[in-house]
């Protein structure tokens, strides 16, 4: 029987395959990412005390990633009144919300930063939880999960499936407390992660550090996991103890998948694949020095 | 009518005609509400009634020089061997950290305090499938063995025993859990995994001449084999300047407390969690050089405000606020870090694009907010 060309150059086809489908993952997890940060210290407009460090804490986070980080770039970054809550809504479902064009916008915040308040409740775990902005914008001081953020939601996830984040840091009080996870982070609520990778929050009220994003930064130029960087950075130690605990949720297609990009992801080098918008599997790790 | 009661009765009436024309004293609205949580560490003594300063030991021009230094010496005291053919050295753009890393171990320090953090890097806050099966330390063997590892600090010349409050020392573990997300349709919540307890982290806190020194002390992080992954060396070299006279102490706790809640600009109604309140040397940055630690009154403090209508609150991040307890008559070191960071912030600050601004068509009622 003749041998046709495709059959004789097989192997050399294949080869040729595997080394360009090879080089569109690698290239496209070595491709430009850009992030996103908003962050408040004067409180008098919304109420709450004010948080004299709380931008110095993004200022340091994005001097380290200019420093260290060369395939991150500059996506947004608004301080105070400048910082509304309306730029973490979903805009597909929330009136006014303006996700699209700035937290969760293509090519805009594939990371996304909040440092300032958060919201706790009398009895927690209460199911919710809300970026507490330092000044009103249209009527509004807050923003709310589950009820206004999905982050990260493509295909037919819903919400309008035009999300692109892959990375949120909530850097404020009782982000992420063990009891509402599913609510507030997790697809159930749904709640944040719906296609984003991973969130870094916090268990408890951190402190009001000026370097904690700029150590979780060095730690991952350092070689360190997303996870690993952030439980380093985000425990820290004052006077008798140390008082934060820093928590890290990852968002996974199967267990398995959900153990392998929460302990290797890393944003030196993102995975191209977003997770599964439903269904997928979530694990979380967190240090305990107290909850909210 | 005699003299007397006539006296009395002119001076009560004009009293309660003053009491009528004077306004009344003006009630503040509802003040904040304090709540003191602090338990001070038994080792302490009583608050000293005069204090000397306690300077940095090392000029700030040799401390990357001196930080390297201390690393070698913590990695000799951790037999730690860094592997000479992989070995990086690495100061960043400011000079203000440098790491030195191999394959599996990397030190990392502060070059303006010459603090230093020890990471194993195929350890430290890793999910290891083979421990997974072993219980982790209780907190009786890692205070046990912390001890040991405090002794070869010693020894090395890295703190100083008499220093620590090993007494004081306090625990936390590293935690994990998972649970599967929601399919389309489904209902309920989700069932979590057991919580896992991953390791055993012990902080013991250091004092200076009878006085806790805010952030400093040793950090040490247990696997389940009771290795050391992670130790972080929180202590600046320090020396008791004896060249003056002890300072005295210009006011006592009870006004350090009255001055605090006088002077914090809580919002009304706003709950004030004081979670310590002591007369420490105070260092304000790991990242900064300093001329000296301010001995004052630091309050560590949280405050919660009352969202209006629901049962939750604003919640702060845990802030500080010191109030110096000596005159001293020296001026702290600038930050550049600080400097640095401004200027940035006026780089990358973005104006909003005005057009972008949503006008919402709803009449809606104001959300959010106290």
């Amino acid at each position: 029987m003749p041998i046709s060309s495709f059959e004789r150059h097989r192997s050399l086809i294949m080869v040729l395959l595997n080394l360009t489908c090879g080089t569109i993952i690698w290239s496209s997890a070595q491709a430009s990412r850009e992030w996103a940060a908003e962050c408040d210290e004067d409180y008098s407009e919304c109420g709450g005390s004010n948080l004299p460090n709380s931008c110095d804490n993004t200022d340091g986070m994005i001097s380290e990633i200019n420093d260290s980080l060369s395939n991150w770039h500059h996506g947004w970054y608004f301080t105070g009144g400048n910082a509304w809550p309306q730029d973490w809504r979903d805009a597909d479902t929330v009136s006014g919300g303006l996700d699209n064009p700035y937290m969760d916008a293509i090519g805009r915040g594939d990371l996304s930063v909040w440092s300032g308040h958060g919201t706790g409740a009398a009895n927690e775990p209460n199911g919710r939880w809300e970026i507490a902005m330092g000044h009103r914008h249209d009527r509004a001081c807050n923003t709310t999960s589950p009820d206004q953020m999905k982050f990260g939601e493509q295909a037919s996830d819903g919400f309008g499936n035009n999300g692109d984040n892959e990375y949120v840091i909530m850097d404020a009080s009782c982000s992420a407390i063990e009891g509402e996870l599913d609510q507030v982070w997790e697809n159930w609520g749904p709640g944040i992660l719906m296609r984003s990778h991973q969130g870094l929050a916090f268990h408890d009220s951190p402190d009001d550090a000026d370097d904690r994003l700029e150590e979780f930064i060095e730690n991952i130029d350092d070689g360190d996991s997303n996870k690993t960087a952030w439980l380093d950075a985000g425990e820290n130690c004052f006077l008798w103890w140390c008082d934060n605990s820093p928590m890290v949720i990852t968002f996974g297609e199967n267990e398995g998948d959900a153990n392998d990009r929460h302990n290797n992801e890393t944003m030196r080098s993102p995975r191209a694949d977003a997770p599964s918008g439903w269904g997928g599997h979530y694990r979380w790790s967190f240090i305990d020095n107290g909850s909210c | 009518m005699d003299t007397q009661k006539y006296l009395v009765a002119l001076l009560s009436g004009t009293f309660l005609a003053l009491a009528a024309c004077t306004p009344p004293e003006e009630k503040p609205p509802t003040q904040a509400h304090f709540t003191y949580h602090y338990k001070r560490p038994s080792e302490l003594g009583p608050i000293p009634k005069e204090i000397r300063l306690a300077l940095p030991s090392i000029a700030p021009e040799k401390a990357l020089e001196q930080g390297e230094q201390k690393a070698r010496r913590l990695a000799d005291a951790l037999g730690v061997k860094l592997d000479p053919q992989k070995l990086t050295r690495h100061v960043d753009t400011n000079n203000e950290i440098m790491t030195l890393r191999d394959d599996g171990y990397r030190f990392k320090i502060y070059a303006r305090s010459g603090m230093v953090k020890f990471r194993d890097t195929k350890l430290y806050n890793r999910d290891l499938d083979e421990q997974k099966s072993l219980n982790v330390l209780d907190d009786e063997t890692a205070l046990k063995r912390a001890n040991q590892m405090l002794d070869k600090l010693a020894i090395h010349g890295l703190v100083q025993s008499e220093q620590l409050l090993v007494n004081s020392a306090r625990f936390s573990h590293n935690k994990a859990r998972g649970n599967p997300g929601r399919l389309p349709n489904q209902t309920g919540r989700p069932k979590p995994g057991p919580i896992e307890v991953l390791d055993t982290r012990i902080f013991i806190p250091r004092a200076v001449d009878g006085l806790g020194v805010s952030g400093h002390g040793v950090r040490i992080a247990f696997d389940k084999r009771g290795e050391v992954t992670g130790l972080d060396l929180l202590w600046r070299d320090l020396e008791i300047d004896k060249s003056r006279q002890p300072l005295p102490v210009k006011l006592i706790m009870e006004e350090a407390i009255k001055r605090f809640q006088a002077e914090l600009k809580a919002p009304i109604g706003a709950e004030v969690d004081v979670i310590a309140n002591e007369l420490v040397y105070f260092d304000p940055s790991m990242r900064d050089s300093v001329a000296f630690l301010e001995p004052g009154y630091l309050f560590v403090y949280l405050v919660k405000v009352p969202v209006e209508g629901r049962d939750e609150f604003r919640v702060s991040k845990v802030l500080h606020r010191l109030i110096p307890a000596v005159d001293h008559g020296m001026k702290q070191l600038p930050s550049p870090r600080k400097e640095r960071l401004q200027k940035l912030r006026r780089k990358m600050e973005l104006p909003r694009p005005q057009k972008i601004s949503p006008v919402s068509n709803k009449e809606e009622k104001e959300e959010g907010g106290p």
